[in-house]
């Protein structure tokens, strides 16, 4: 929830000072995982060395530094590692907007051993425990555009 | 947790994709008091002030509130004539975002009469390209102020 206050209209007080900023770049490697994405799967690389996968998906493992390319599907379901909830107002670095956060922030691993993050749909943290199983909710396929959030949530699997 | 059955991952694309985004910032500034008085001087008087140093004796434009070189909290007030002296300068020929004026145009850094500083801003009312190191120079203020630096219209030559 967006929290609004008064702000002071005199530029001698205070002054707004909106930007954006247009950038273009290219996702190279990780231009695969931008179309699973699109079609509603998750994937990442799996490095050769101890087979663990990385997700966003790395051309390089960060662990061992060998070259990792072979790409390994991460299924849609995935066990809860750690959960937190920020219980107060914090700023949406996205909008500049003070909020109230009401969904956790959860840290999953997958079923093909990646690691990720998302927003979990249980506002009630004392529900969420290590080792429950969470599945994806994607957007809508004409939605998606190839990013991270098009996982929309994680909810527990009943 | 029963693992899915893993997905073969030949049926995603490869090819190469080039994302545009977008990034927005809407800072609110705060100009503080000291800010606050520099301000509507500008506003209310069309009068530039500068603020002394007890120790060095430095005279700064813009005002600050500590002394950059001693560190002493400082609140004597100079008033200045608002002339000055350019001290260097700059053409901008080409457009970019967020310019304050549509190019060609120039801007330098003006050292006021009795300042120890030299403040930037743009320069006006005369041929670009007769612009010159060590013009005396003095401010051009707009009818109507509202406590912006940009009270300010331009600096011309004298």
């Amino acid at each position: 929830m967006v929290l609004k206050k008064e702000e002071p209209q005199d530029p001698a007080v205070a002054f707004r000072y909106p930007r954006v900023i247009t950038y273009k770049h290219s996702l190279g490697y990780q231009s695969k995982f931008a179309h699973a994405l699109k079609m509603g799967r998750i994937i990442a690389t799996k490095c050769p060395v101890d087979g663990r996968c990385t997700v966003p998906p790395r051309i390089v493992c960060p662990m061992h530094h060998v070259r990792q390319t072979e790409w390994v599907d991460q299924g849609q379901r995935g066990k809860l590692i750690s959960a937190f909830k920020i219980n107060f107002p914090m700023f949406d670095s996205r909008t500049g907007d003070l909020k109230t956060w009401e969904y956790p922030i959860v840290a999953i691993e997958l079923e093909g051993s990646a690691r990720m993050d998302g927003w979990c749909a249980e506002t009630d943290t004392s529900k969420l425990k290590t080792g429950m199983i969470l599945e994806a909710i994607w957007r809508p396929p004409e939605e998606r555009k190839g990013r991270v959030d098009d996982i929309l949530y994680w909810k527990p699997v009943e | 947790m029963t693992p899915q059955i893993k997905k073969s991952v030949a049926d995603i694309p490869e090819e190469p994709i080039v994302v545009e985004v977008q990034a927005y910032s809407n800072f609110l500034v705060t100009v503080g008091n000291t800010g606050n008085k520099f301000l509507t001087e500008i506003r209310d008087n069309k009068t530039l002030m500068g603020i002394k140093c007890p120790t060095c004796k430095k005279v700064y434009v813009p005002p600050r509130l500590h002394c950059p070189t001693c560190f002493a909290k400082m609140s004597e007030w100079v008033k200045l004539s608002g002339k000055g002296t350019l001290e260097t300068f700059t053409v901008v020929r080409y457009a970019e975002p967020y310019m304050p004026k549509e190019p060609p145009y120039a801007y330098g850094v003006i050292k006021l009469d009795g300042a120890s500083t030299g403040i930037v801003h743009l320069i006006g009312g005369v041929d670009l390209n007769k612009i010159k190191v060590g013009m005396k120079m003095e401010p051009v203020f707009k009818e109507q102020r509202v406590g912006s630096i940009l009270d300010i219209e331009y600096f011309k030559p004298v």
